[in-house]
């Protein structure tokens, strides 16, 4: 198992800094359905698997959008009740030919469960906030805030129904009734939100709370790893130059105050691994009860994710500080990685708000 | 053998599995150690505390690292680790252990046939325990350059001891010592340096208990005046000591950072939290939530070196990260009672707060020594930037 990882571990690296191999060799790859079972026409692998190849991508600053394409569409897809659309769909973003994103958070970005307003102690997973309605009569209403990607092909927006479902509707890009407003983002990419007034599509399941509970939080897990990766970098890249920059007449990674921050990074590093380690290992254990192994997911994917983006974020900033002004510069490429971290971050939960809802799980 | 060594084990522990290893142990330490011994805000004298360890010690728990034929409980890495843990998780206080610790493994590594004889039973049975001289007034972080003398006596057997160590845990409740001396004044510092036993009631030895700004007498200070050694309680060859001293740290290098301190600072942080009525404030929740998450993300850590030692493999200098996160995470979380008690935030010991008995600077005065002894958060910092991150040295 471990000696399988490694493996992939050393292809994934190769493939993620190849400047020349993107989104459609990570398709033929299998990349984009590595949680989705081998019927389906995924890879049938687990989350240690895909945490590795996020890793690899966080690593390389890669800025396609692989968790929320790859990892939470693709999962959110396979675990909805079969008909031809979902297949149709499932088959066409596996291949890469369709880039597709969930389209469901309010402006609060407010997690499953994040502020207790129910129920301390349990978990809804069905009760994902959303902020935008559905009904057959009058399509989609409302606006759908921070969507992955502004250049998706189609939107699966999760919309409340007047029964208390959850819908999963698929837009076209160009439907009518919808205008997309792009949101440009620290590291070139962009956010999109979806102004909806009555937008028509595709229903391709009815209540997908759920599912798309369960996808959100393997997505937030992911995320963790691709920070995590972007973390190995900036901390590689700051232990050469403290061993290679020289001022006063010696290598500045000579100097103790510097020395001891370096070790703040790593140790920093080091507790988002483990933090990620142990959020996986808890995950990948097989439970009997869908509520207990939902909120396990929950729990384990806060704890993950929490570290990894502040440790992210203090990462960048002492990366930053320990280059001096040229690592304030967009040609040296430290830049890149600061600002992925910002966005990476900021998605799908930041620290506070993972910090709170773990905190209301557990307590 | 000629010599029987504590007392048989009353089944194979380690043919249990873990989890009902730990069931078991957990049981007998919930049924049998003494409540009003339990959490301790202070380290208990032998006296308070001697019922707990010589009932271990008939036993035969006495030894937990040790292997059977010894006289210890034989426990693989992955046993003793769940016996520490759940030791930590009961609150059981700790005596002078030194003795279990270090000279047990010591002398079965660099020990005499003749020493192990001589001197392992009496530590099984806890008539004697040791506490340990390694830091003096000149040496602390650097403690190769210790100034303490130990000179071979007119018959070229023995050894006089002159000098002062410091900071010694508990030197005033102990039998023995066992210390470091310098030796020789060729090659390196830690190079001229031997391990010696000492039995703390011989003549020229003095020692003065240090008053703590908790207001407890822990540490000592000790003064060698011609103090004589025989010859036979010098363990491992002549300056050897260095390399004796670092052996048998292993195991001690993962149970610095253990996560139970921290856990036991989270639960007197609810219980103020509880005792104010602050589980609604939100900015005493995010504290909190914040600190749990410090405690669980520090357990992951700790639970990935604890897999290695059972895997068999050596820990590394990255366990150094362990002692760094698990001091300074409690530091946080003792910082935090304090600020959270607010005007109550300078009560000595246990006091009443809603009605409720809290306990606010506890945890501070056990948390703050801790990024102190055993190698300060520095010196471990030093370790990690040169031997893990491989910077350049000065």
């Amino acid at each position: 198992m471990a000696d399988e990882l490694g493996e992939l571990r050393a292809v994934a690296r190769e493939v993620a800094r190849d400047a020349g191999a993107g989104w459609k060799q990570w398709a033929e790859l299998g990349w984009l359905g590595l949680l989705v079972a081998e019927e389906r026409g995924g890879a049938g692998a687990d989350e240690n698997v895909a945490a590795v190849v996020a890793r690899e991508l966080g690593a390389a600053a890669r800025r396609e959008p692989f968790v929320a394409a790859g990892v939470l569409t693709t999962a959110l897809l396979a675990a909805l009740p079969r008909t031809d659309a979902v297949d149709e769909l499932l088959d066409s973003v596996l291949g890469g030919e369709v880039l597709a994103v969930a389209a469901w958070q309010p402006e609060s970005g407010e997690l499953p469960s994040q502020n207790g307003a129910h129920d301390l102690h349990a978990f809804h997973a069905d009760r994902v906030p959303l902020s935008v309605t559905f009904s057959e009569q009058s399509g989609l209403t409302g606006n759908a805030h921070w969507v992955a990607t502004a250049d998706a092909d189609a939107w699966l927006v999760a919309a409340a129904t007047p029964t208390g479902g959850t819908a999963l509707v698929r837009v076209g890009r160009d439907a009518d009734s919808l205008t997309v407003h792009p949101v440009k983002l620290a590291d070139g990419t962009t956010q999109a939100r979806l102004e909806l007034k009555g937008a028509r599509g595709t229903v391709l399941a009815h209540n997908a709370g759920p599912a798309l509970a369960a996808a959100i939080d393997t997505a937030a897990l992911i995320t963790a790893a691709e920070l995590l990766g972007g973390i190995d970098t900036m901390l590689a890249l700051t232990r050469d130059y403290l061993g290679a920059r020289k001022q006063f007449g010696r290598p500045i990674g000579t100097f103790q105050v510097l020395q001891h921050r370096a070790v703040d990074m790593w140790v920093q590093q080091q507790l988002a691994e483990a933090a990620l380690d142990g959020a996986l290992r808890r995950v990948t254990v097989d439970s009997t009860d869908p509520d207990i192994e939902l909120e396990i997911r929950a729990i384990a994917a806060s704890s993950a994710k929490s570290r990894a983006s502040s440790a992210a974020l203090k990462v960048s900033n002492d990366a930053v500080q320990l280059h001096g002004a040229i690592g304030f510069t967009d040609e040296y490429e430290l830049g890149a990685f600061v600002n992925r971290a910002f966005v990476l971050a900021a998605s799908l939960g930041n620290s506070r708000a993972h910090v709170r809802r773990h905190g209301r799980l557990v307590a | 053998m000629s010599v029987t060594y504590g007392v048989p084990q009353e089944q194979d522990w380690n043919a249990l599995s873990d989890d009902d290893f730990r069931e078991h142990v957990r049981n007998d330490f919930e049924e049998f150690y003494p409540r009003d011994l339990r959490y301790p805000s202070r380290r208990l004298l032998w006296s308070e505390q001697s019922r707990w360890y010589l009932r271990m010690s008939a036993k035969g728990w006495i030894a937990p690292n040790w292997p059977l034929e010894y006289g210890g409980m034989g426990l693989s890495p992955a046993k003793l680790l769940i016996f520490m843990e759940e030791q930590e998780r009961c609150g059981i206080a700790r005596f002078q252990d030194h003795g279990i610790r270090m000279i047990g493994p010591v002398l079965l590594r660099y020990g005499t046939p003749e020493q192990r004889e001589r001197l392992l039973p009496p530590i099984l049975s806890c008539e004697q325990r040791y506490c340990q001289g390694y830091s003096e007034p000149e040496a602390g972080s650097d403690l190769a350059s210790l100034r303490t003398t130990a000179v071979q006596d007119e018959d070229g057997i023995g050894w006089v001891i002159n000098g002062t160590k410091i900071w010694t845990t508990m030197a005033h409740d102990a039998t023995n010592m066992f210390l470091l001396a310098r030796t020789g004044t060729e090659g390196p510092k830690q190079a001229q340096i031997s391990f010696f036993l000492l039995d703390l009631d011989t003549p020229g030895v003095t020692i003065r208990p240090i008053v703590d700004i908790a207001g407890e007498q822990e540490l000592c200070e000790v003064f060698f005046d011609n103090v004589r050694i025989p010859g036979e309680n010098l363990v491992g060859e002549v300056n050897q000591g260095w390399a004796v001293t670092k052996s048998v740290l292993g195991f001690e290098r993962i149970h610095v950072g253990s996560p139970q301190l921290p856990m036991s600072g989270l639960r007197l942080l609810e219980q103020l939290g509880g005792a104010l009525n602050l589980v609604d404030d939100p900015t005493f929740r995010e504290r909190l939530d914040t600190l749990r998450l410090d405690v669980q993300h520090l357990s992951d850590a700790y639970d990935r070196f604890a897999r290695q030692l059972t895997r068999g493999e050596a820990l590394g200098p990255d366990v150094s990260l362990l002692k760094i996160v698990a001091t300074e995470t409690f530091q946080r979380i003792a910082d935090t009672i304090i600020e959270v008690a607010g005007p109550a935030g300078a009560a000595a010991g246990t006091s009443q707060l809603g009605g409720k008995d809290v306990e606010i600077l506890t945890a501070y005065y056990r948390a703050k020594p801790s990024t102190i002894y055993g190698g300060s958060s520095e010196v471990q910092r030093n370790i990690i930037a040169k031997q893990v991150l491989k910077l350049p040295g000065s």
